[in-house]
């Protein structure tokens, strides 16, 4: 992997090449924690371009002594995931929207195909992620995919640090629980 | 041995090590000696890294479309911002030139409104420098609240800036108090009362928001000290200065 910090400075005093390449080293990264945080491929890729757009236009407010830069970048990502997340609550205007509104909302994510290749309990366990309230989901997302400690994910979140290290252990608690219920049901089920 | 057993909280509070050296090692000692938690433990461990697994497969099978490349946004990256150090240290400035000038402005509409004393007769509040002022603090905070998610400040500015508009808002709440008790004399003028009726009235009026003033300044204070920099605190701020703005410009709509 090429010196991010020279590609940053390159890319500081103007040479396209080295955005490019700053875009390809963390596109994958960055599209993947939008979509652990928004559960939706198209809505993933928007925030995605967003916030790399956003950071390659900034980069002059980087500051390497305060942070690093996956730090900055990840910040910038939950930044615009939560923007498109608060845009689709809103209600829309417009007439397409309207007639619409009967519809189920997020189509499942994956096909049936795909569903039926992946392990239940997986499926299971990333559906009770996506029932987890955003903080929540931001939190356990950037812990355990994102390998941040918590003084990182307290950073980019924007909360003290207790309030980032709570946030990780209820959304554990939250999932087990989800476990422990599935697990039960199916239980009851062989039973009858 | 002992038969206390953790908390599950506590148990949770282990495996994501978010515990104090001190309860680390008397959980550890208790461990050792316990089957019963360790047992949990074990559970709990297992169910985690379930739970570690089944997100990272879930997350790292999704890979981008081909639309998503660097081409589609290179266009856009030629309004890069190359302005200089010196400009950029100047919207820095800006928030907290913001911020004590509305400071200063709200002093300025308080020290107007002190010698208005408790008349019958209908005193007008002087509130365009008040009302400026709170433009100012909205500008400020909002403008942070943006901000916050991006290209943070040094502790030292957000701590500054935190404290601005702390201040703002004490001072603000005064005049807020002012209106308030301005407004019940205005309620109780245009129903015809007697004098001693709008005297007890506006005390009772001034001592109430002074009451709810003293609560919003301590809890507030509390708050942003333990939130300074957080897009929570600066999103407060926002609410809070809203609030009051609503109050300073009631008496422009009686």
């Amino acid at each position: 992997m090429p010196n991010l910090e020279r590609l940053i400075e390159r890319w500081r005093a103007g040479d396209e090449k080295a955005a490019e390449a700053l875009y390809n080293i963390h596109q994958i990264k960055v599209y993947r924690l939008s979509f652990g945080l928004l559960g939706n491929k198209e809505d993933a890729e928007e925030a995605a371009q967003e916030a790399l757009t956003y950071a390659l236009l900034h980069i002059q407010d980087f500051d390497a002594r305060r942070s690093k830069f996956t730090t900055w970048l990840h910040m910038i990502t939950v930044s615009r995931c939560r923007d498109l997340f608060r845009k689709k609550r809103l209600p829309t205007l417009s007439f397409s929207a309207w007639f619409n509104r009967n519809r189920v909302p997020s189509p499942p994510e994956f096909s049936p195909e795909q569903r039926a290749m992946q392990s239940e309990k997986r499926d299971m366990i990333w559906e009770a992620v996506l029932e987890l309230s955003p903080a929540l989901r931001e939190a356990i997302v950037l812990r355990h995919w994102g390998e941040h400690t918590y003084k990182e994910i307290a950073d980019i979140v924007g909360c003290p640090l207790r309030t980032a290290q709570s946030r990780v252990r209820l959304a554990y608690q939250y999932l087990e629980k989800s476990l422990d219920k599935v697990a039960q049901e199916r239980f009851a089920e062989e039973a009858i | 041995m002992t038969t206390r057993h953790i908390s599950e909280e506590n148990l949770m509070r282990y495996i994501c090590r978010t515990l104090s050296d001190a309860e680390r090692e008397s959980f550890d000692k208790h461990l050792s000696e316990c089957p019963i938690c360790r047992g949990r433990l074990n559970v709990h461990e297992l169910r985690q890294r379930q739970i570690g697994d089944s997100l990272e497969s879930a997350i790292n099978e999704v890979s981008p479309s081909q639309k998503m490349n660097f081409a589609a946004i290179a266009p856009r990256l030629q309004q890069r911002s190359t302005q200089p150090q010196i400009w950029r240290r100047l919207s820095l400035a800006t928030p907290i030139a913001m911020a004590v000038g509305g400071l200063v402005l709200a002093f300025f509409g308080l020290w107007q409104n002190l010698d208005i004393v408790l008349v019958p007769q209908l005193h007008s509040f002087q509130g365009p420098l008040s009302t400026l002022s709170c433009f100012c603090f909205i500008f400020v905070s909002m403008g942070q609240f943006d901000q916050a998610f991006t290209a943070r400040p040094r502790f030292i500015i957000m701590a500054l800036l935190t404290s601005l508009l702390w201040a703002g808002t004490l001072v603000i709440g005064l005049l807020n108090i002012l209106v308030i008790r301005d407004l019940v004399l205005m309620v109780y003028l245009s129903a015809g009362h007697n004098t001693a009726e709008m005297s007890v009235a506006a005390i009772l009026a001034v001592l109430i928001s002074a009451l709810i003033y003293i609560a919003v300044v301590i809890g507030g204070a509390e708050y942003h000290y333990k939130h300074i920099g957080c897009p929570s605190s600066w999103k407060l701020f926002s609410w809070t200065i809203m609030g009051q703005l609503f109050i300073m410009v009631l008496p422009y709509f009686l």
